[in-house]
């Protein structure tokens, strides 16, 4: 390593991440400086050492802009579940993987104008939702929403009344928590499996929202829909998730 | 008056209106809740049901595909533009 190069890169590294190559990791001092690849190889490779999975994404997004696979590499696997459920949810599970392969290509080929005025997992997903458009427009595709889907459904009439009163009372569950919920491994192995087979428009809604907190307008933009359809999607999909839970506390099953 | 059917219906949109910092559930909803305890449990528990949904999502929400990806993309750049 060159002394006046590694002098000159710990501005940049305590800036970024908070820290700097110390005396003992400069073997020798030399006037040449490293040419412009150089430094990159070589920051590269120092912040391949510092990223994990709990590695704050604006710190992967900067590495990767500077070159760093490993950040990319990082990115790709924190985002590829929510792209994939944005792409099937547009194009269908045939084409998703495509689309997100290409989008990948898009991010990769733009991140050095990414300024981080959005969070990059928005920005990201809007690539894959641009590219999902564009695609079914190439292909003059129209995915339409199954009229189904659209019905916003109620639970069972049993359920209530004549008057529109609760028949029955919705029944009281051991435990209501989500954290002691979380802690029954037959009920988390019943959600999972339910968020599996969730139709593709209403498990990207649900990851959206529940999970991402995205705003409804922004939601109904990605997935191309109204944002009256996005609250059907949404209460579909809470509907079908209490119904497992109130089944499972009912039977101690799925 | 809404009845316990119509809050069932609108419980989902309920939670985000509640969430939302600009949103305010309807009023006639929330004097609704504040009548009926078996409404209250309905909107408690669909929202435990996300909430739980949501961690068990999280938990599975890794993906181990990026070095496949990362190939993908550097073949593409090695790749001769089109013609």
């Amino acid at each position: 390593m060159l002394y006046y190069a590694i002098t000159d890169l710990n501005g940049a590294l305590q800036q970024h991440w908070g820290w700097a190559i110390t005396a003992r990791d400069t073997p020798a001092r030399s006037a040449v400086t490293l040419d412009k690849k150089e430094r990159l190889r070589l920051l590269s490779a120092i912040n391949t050492a510092t990223i994990n999975p709990s590695t704050p994404d604006e710190q992967l997004v900067t590495a990767a802009q500077q070159g760093s696979e490993a950040a990319l590499v990082e990115l790709i696997n924190r985002y590829q579940t929510l792209l994939l459920a944005v792409a099937r949810a547009l194009v269908g599970h045939a084409h998703a993987e495509d689309t997100v392969q290409e989008a990948w290509i898009s991010i990769h080929r733009s991140l050095t104008t990414f300024e981080g005025r959005s969070s990059f997992k928005t920005w990201a997903a809007r690539i894959v939702s641009n590219e999902a458009k564009t695609r079914l427009r190439r292909e003059s595709r129209l995915v339409a929403l199954d009229d189904s889907e659209l019905e916003r459904p109620t639970l069972d009439d049993n359920c209530f009344k004549a008057n529109g009163h609760w028949a029955s009372k919705p029944s009281r569950w051991h435990s209501e928590t989500p954290d002691s919920l979380l802690e029954e491994q037959q009920l988390k192995r019943c959600i999972d499996k339910t968020l599996t087979l969730l139709p593709d428009r209403q498990k990207a809604a649900f990851l959206l929202r529940d999970l991402e907190q995205r705003p409804l307008d922004e939601i109904a933009d990605l997935l191309a829909i109204s944002n009256a359809n996005v609250r059907v999607l949404l209460h579909r999909a809470r509907l079908t998730l209490l119904q497992v839970v109130d089944h499972y506390q009912e039977t101690g099953q799925c | 008056m809404l009845s316990c059917r119509d809050v069932a219906k609108r419980a989902s949109d309920y939670l985000d209106e509640r969430d939302s910092p600009k949103g305010q559930p309807s009023l006639q909803i929330r004097l609704h809740l504040m009548l009926c305890s078996n409404c209250r449990r309905f909107v408690r528990h669909m929202h435990s049901a996300r909430q739980l949904a949501a961690l068990v999502q999280r938990g599975r929400e890794r993906s181990e595909q990026g070095d496949e990806v990362l190939s993908h993309i550097k073949r593409q750049d090695a790749a001769p533009p089109p013609p």
